[in-house]
């Protein structure tokens, strides 16, 4: 591809928000193109809750979401249809079988949430995952480095306040979040566009520098610096569990303090900020697209690498006429229980419209290119799935798993990857080292899948 | 370690058999001499009979219901388990062991099991730690609010993530409220936007400064003088003419004393109005541009001599000859030297803000954050915004911090970190003058001044914000303003986001009737009366009531009571077309009488189900109940849900379903039997649990905090005490307040 140099002052002029960030193919110089030898590699995780239909043999009465066939040769379920295009580029992975979901009790939807990335249990009394660990997100994302602008980005679009609230068997906070930074921290998810268009394209600070942004942008720095010391006295009064609590506080500080001194030392070069009006009101279905769409914007400007997305929350009771549309009444998580409900079509529906999603993303991921002119599906690593297997039983066998994108050619895509009762977190460990990584074993996994 | 609540967790439903309790079996009880009822110690004396009668199933791997008891082996160990009191209460009602399941306890064993639980609630008591705990939404909502006086509608912290819920339900448990970096930003942004709204007024009182005057331009002291020209308008200049102030000797008591003019300007063609300056006859250098078409304060540079009688003359000059524009002067301001009043508004603004009194070198430090901003060049007004931010971003706002003084010990919370629990609890909200007051005074520490405080808080309308926040979480009425409550819109075509809250608004009114009525808790449960608007009263087929406000009417004849009849708790506990009894009995077993069954296990067997099914829930309920597995748990919650199967998916009542009549009878596992809902109501109502249930809710909402095995002796005081006096919903509110647990902290080592 020839690439032609736009004059910056015209691109200035066509468009109403400019942000220093990374450049646009097309404004990048010939010669730093050709430097900038390699894409990085991308980690996406998307989330679908209450499991799938997937009794008994595949392509039978209640099995729509296994798929026949062997290795190279075999034929999408009618779940996965929406797939179809993309079917080179995907694998599905089969007969995984969730060890965490083991001696849980009841909690099988708290759980499926931590095992997803994390394959662990939740702790039904606290907030943290029952054994030290985290999720592979934060594994990946140490592994590619960080995107200019996030570390990693973590995004719902099923607000937890509409999750049921917290009971016994532990907050509701398990339900919205698959991704641990620790044993004890939940990584931070956005649950708007107008929020995740917040983290990606500005911080509230102005980027033309004037007097005014200056002394804005100095004064908070010296409210930060007050608050720090403030944070420092408080702790000598404090006992050793809130001390920790504060040092909370403290890194939090010191975080939005570089963010705002980061924002100073952007160099000259724009990336587009897309419209931000886009992302104002939305309803459940245009959320969804529009976290989808947002997603992309930050790969193509490498701001950031890695990226779970829960298209919905676990346990979700949202009613299906907010998701498939139609005349659905039904809820999903009413729905996901199809036999004891006599729900099994909508529960298959339900199903295909999640893939529908995941189809959409792929789509845009395979379409578009990165600033070095790379397919986006090619340098990154797509995990679709959903912590049960059976959605009706709760069932612990036949993982729902769809993986795509080749990593720049580390993993062949194509096929149906039989696992034959591996354990689930087996897979990630697998994935991590397809990202590098050195992990014999994940979570309550017992080795490393090779795929 | 045992940590799960049982799958045997049926309600008890012990109404008649409560005084049983209280006096355990007498045969082989403490009358018979060989029974042991002193010093008792689990190892020697629990363990031994549990493990003959119990461990057969509760132990190993896989222990039914997940409650596994072999794991705990010493006094130690057994004593931090929170569920023994279930334990108790289902041996003591026969519920365990199941029959044919284990060896029955005998009655020495039964009385020296009832001992023992007691016994670990004897002594002082522990009255428990709250880590430390950051304001959650809401309660920064209101405390902004408050502090800054902004208007009621604003919203100044909309854009902060909502805060995660416990699993006792409520969003102030301090476990869960962590701070991140995501979070601290929007709070700084959050607390930004609410100061700039704060001071956009030109009168902003967090402004105010002891020694200013303020003097409105309609006060009988100011003259209109019209010399110069003729006078539209007493405060309004638009043609020549100027309005006089006379400001006073002891109005000056000091040099370096500042006007400020607070003005508002329009014009026809953009060309803003100018006001012009005379101190005694002589015109002052600077002329003001007045564009804003709001009221806002401009500072007029001039060093005023002290003490002289000074006269100050505002005049309108017109910057054009064409167009039309007009000067509106609302009021001058005399005020102390900026510096004075910038560490005097600061200091009680951080008093405030911090909920206690500050120290100097506190204050020394937010009023360097304002000068500092002034010597890079920002004018007064943008200086103390940073200094104001300074302290709303500050931990000492964002915590409420209760200090480790005298660490490792109990202690009882000083007078300001108790107002501060007390408000919080009742307001959402930070302590007011009053409360601060007590509580510098130390008076707050009397247990007569507290109740006295708990009831005029009660008493004012903040506490509608306790009965909002804490029954629309323990009674869930505010989950029927989100997605989680979608029915059939056939079924209720009408369900806007009018009728969704008076759905809510209903429950919230019922609660807060009851609190502020001096009613006993069980009229929550069979309140003949309820608080229905039009919408409303359609659907329970209410007649004479009309109009959107939420009024008191009769329930007489309408075959409800109470809230459990109550269309949040029906529609909310419901499939979108049809009624769900597993929902509304895990409902009521989770919420009035905190005695949740587990979720259904993994690796469910369906194949029951697999052949489909037609007929009445109550006969597809049926299936599932044939499955042992599966009727451990759903003998407990189907009976309780079925008895409300008169009211459909939306909570409207009906006597047949499907063409054939309503069947609500039950029996529950005890074997009392109930013909339909209002009898299970009479049950519950009298059953100790209910009690125990609310308290541990207020418990929990009051601590922050989910119940550790000290605090479900310390609920379980409270409670038994309510029991036996009886009592208003206030005062078991009252209760909670004065326990130690409440009024005193264990610090850390």
């Amino acid at each position: 591809m020839k690439l032609q140099p736009l004059p910056r002052r015209t691109f200035l002029r066509g468009l109403g928000t400019l942000l220093a960030l990374p450049a646009l193919e097309a404004m990048v110089p010939a010669r730093a193109f050709a430097q900038a030898s390699s894409s990085p590699s991308r980690f996406v995780a998307v989330w679908f809750s209450n499991g799938v239909v997937q009794k008994g043999d595949p392509d039978t009465v209640r099995n729509h979401w296994g798929c026949k066939g062997t290795e190279h040769d075999w034929a999408l379920s009618r779940t996965l249809q929406p797939l179809a295009p993309l079917k080179s580029q995907i694998s599905v992975v089969d007969g995984l079988y969730n060890s965490s979901l083991d001696n849980i009790g009841g909690a099988a939807h708290w759980t499926a949430t931590t095992s997803f990335l994390a394959g662990q249990k939740h702790n039904p009394s606290g907030l943290n995952l029952l054994k030290p660990g985290r999720s592979i997100d934060e594994e990946i994302a140490d592994l590619v480095g960080s995107g200019k602008k996030l570390r990693s980005l973590h995004m719902g679009a099923q607000t937890a306040a509409s999750a049921p609230a917290g009971d016994h068997r532990g907050t509701g906070v398990y339900l919205s979040n698959v991704s641990w930074k620790s044993q004890n921290e939940l990584s931070f998810r956005h649950e708007s566009s107008r929020n995740v268009f917040t983290a990606l394209f500005g911080n509230g600070v102005p980027h033309e520098v004037n007097d005014a942004t200056r002394l804005q942008r100095e004064g908070r720095l010296s409210i930060l610096d007050l608050v720090r010391d403030d944070a420092t006295r408080l702790k000598a009064r404090l006992g050793a569990s809130d001390r920790q609590r504060l040092d909370q506080f403290m890194t939090s500080v010191r975080e939005v303090e570089q963010g705002i001194e980061a924002e100073t030392e952007m160099g000259a070069s724009t990336c587009v900020v897309p419209e931000q009006s886009l992302y104002e009101s939305e309803s459940y279905q245009q959320r969804v697209r529009n976290m989808t769409d947002l997603m992309i914007r930050a790969f193509e400007c490498d701001l950031t690498r890695v990226c779970t997305f829960m298209i919905d929350n676990e346990h979700n009771y949202l009613s299906l006429s907010q998701s498939v549309g139609g005349s659905h009444t039904g809820k999903h998580h009413d729905v996901s229980h199809y036999d004891m409900n006599n729900a099994l079509a909508a529960a298959t529906e339900i199903n295909k419209w999640q893939v529908t999603q995941l189809a959409a993303l792929l789509t845009k991921m395979r379409d578009l290119k990165d600033l070095e002119g790379k397919s986006l599906l090619d340098t990154s690593f797509v995990l679709y799935g959903s912590g049960l297997g059976d959605g009706d039983g709760h069932l612990a066998s036949r993982t729902p798993v769809v993986i795509a994108g080749s990593l720049h050619g580390k993993v062949q895509q194509g096929r149906l990857i039989k696992t034959n009762g591996a354990p689930y977190a087996n897979l990630l460990a697998g994935i991590t080292a397809k990202f590098g990584g050195t992990a014999s074993k994940w979570g309550d996994g017992t080795g490393s899948l090779t795929f | 370690m045992v940590l799960l609540g049982g799958c045997h967790g049926t309600a008890s439903f012990q109404g008649q058999h409560a005084e049983n309790e209280k006096t355990p079996a007498p045969v082989g009880g403490p009358s018979d001499l060989s029974c042991v009822t002193d010093g008792l110690d689990y190892a020697a004396h629990i363990r031994p009979v549990l493990e003959r009668s119990c461990f057969g199933c509760h132990a190993g791997e896989t222990p039914s219901g997940r409650v596994s008891l072999d794991g705990m082996i010493t006094e130690a160990e057994a004593r931090q388990w929170t569920e023994w009191d279930g334990l108790l209460g289902r041996v003591q009602r026969g519920e365990m062991p199941p029959a044919g399941s284990g060896q029955p306890l005998t009655a020495c064993e039964q009385e020296q099991l009832s001992r023992w639980v007691l016994d670990g609630c004897n002594g002082g008591g522990d009255p428990g730690r709250t880590a430390l705990q950051r304001l959650n939404k809401e309660q920064l909502h209101h405390s902004l609010i408050e502090l800054l006086h902004l208007p009621p509608t604003a919203t100044p912290v909309a854009d902060l993530p909502e805060d995660p819920t416990s699993r006792d339900g409520f969003n102030n448990n301090a476990d869960l409220m962590v701070m991140n970096p995501e979070v601290f930003r929007a709070l700084l942004l959050a607390t930004e936007g609410a100061v700039a709204q704060a001071l956009s007024r030109s009168d902003a009182p967090v402004l105010s400064c002891a020694g200013a005057v303020r003097r409105a331009a309609t006060a009988p002291t100011t003259t209109w003088d019209t010399t110069a020209g003729s006078a539209p308008g007493r405060e309004t200049l638009s043609a020549s003419g100027w309005l006089v102030f006379w400001v006073e000797p002891a109005e000056l008591a000091q040099a370096g004393a500042e006007l400020w003019i607070h003005a508002s300007g329009e014009s026809s063609d953009g060309i803003a109005p100018i006001l012009q300056l005379n101190v005694n006859d002589v015109p002052v250098a600077a002329e003001v541009v007045i564009a804003s078409p709001t009221t806002k304060a401009y500072r007029i540079a001039h060093p005023f001599p002290a003490g002289v009688r000074t006269k100050v003359g505002v005049y309108f000059k017109n910057p054009s000859s064409s167009g039309d524009r007009r000067l509106k002067i609302q009021a001058i301001e005399i005020r102390p030297a900026e510096s004075l009043c910038t560490e005097e508004l600061l200091q009680r603004f951080a008093e405030r803000a911090f909920r206690r009194s500050v120290s100097e070198a506190e204050v020394a430090r937010l009023v360097g954050v304002v000068s500092g901003a002034q010597q890079r060049g920002s004018d007064w007004l943008s200086a103390v915004s940073f200094g104001l931010q300074a302290a709303l971003v500050s931990p000492e706002f964002l915590y409420r911090v209760i200090s480790n003084e005298g660490a490792g010990a109990v202690r009882t919370l000083d007078g300001h970190e108790l107002a501060t629990r007390l408000s919080f609890l009742l307001w959402n909200s930070a302590p007011d003058a009053e409360l601060q007051g007590l509580a510098a005074s130390g008076a707050l520490l009397e247990e007569q001044t507290l109740a006295a405080q708990v009831r005029r808080m009660l008493a004012d309308e903040r506490a509608a914000r306790f009965s909002e926040s804490f029954a629309g979480q323990w009674l869930s009425s505010r989950r029927t303003l989100t997605a989680l409550v979608a029915p059939d819109p056939t079924l209720l075509p009408d369900l806007d986001d009018a009728f969704r809250a008076a759905l809510k608004g209903e429950t919230d009114a019922l609660f807060h009737d009851v609190l502020t009525s001096d009613a006993p808790i069980t009229r929550l449960l069979d309140a003949d009366y309820t608080f229905a608007n039009d919408q409303l009263a359609k659907l329970y087929g209410l007649s004479g009531v009309s109009g959107a406000a939420l009024q008191k009417v009769s329930l007489a004849g309408a075959h409800r009571r109470g809230v459990l009849t109550h269309a949040s708790v029906l529609m909310g506990n419901s499939a979108a077309e049809r009624s769900s009894p597993i929902k509304r009995g895990f409902w009521i077993l989770d919420r009035i009488t905190c005695t949740p069954p587990a979720s259904p296990p993994v690796n469910i067997d369906t194949s029951a189900f697999e052949q489909g099914h037609e007929g009445t829930v109550r006969e597809r309920l049926a299936v599932h109940r044939q499955d042992a597995s599966c009727n451990g748990c759903h003998a407990s919650m189907d009976p309780v849900g079925l008895a409300f199967e008169h009211f459909d998916a939306v909570g409207r009542y009906r006597t047949t379903d499907l063409g054939a009549p309503v069947d609500a009878t039950g029996v529950l596992p005890d074997g009392r039997a109930f013909a339909d809902h209002d009898e299970l109501v009479d049950l519950l109502k009298v059953d100790p649990q209910f009690t125990r249930c609310v308290t541990q809710k207020l418990y929990s909402w009051a601590l922050g905090r989910s119940p550790d095995a000290a605090d479900t002796c310390n609920i379980r005081k409270i409670a038994d005490r309510h029991l036996q006096t009886g009592g208003s919903l206030a005062d078991l509110v009252t209760s909670v307040v004065l326990s130690d647990a409440f009024r005193q902290t264990r610090t850390e080592p």
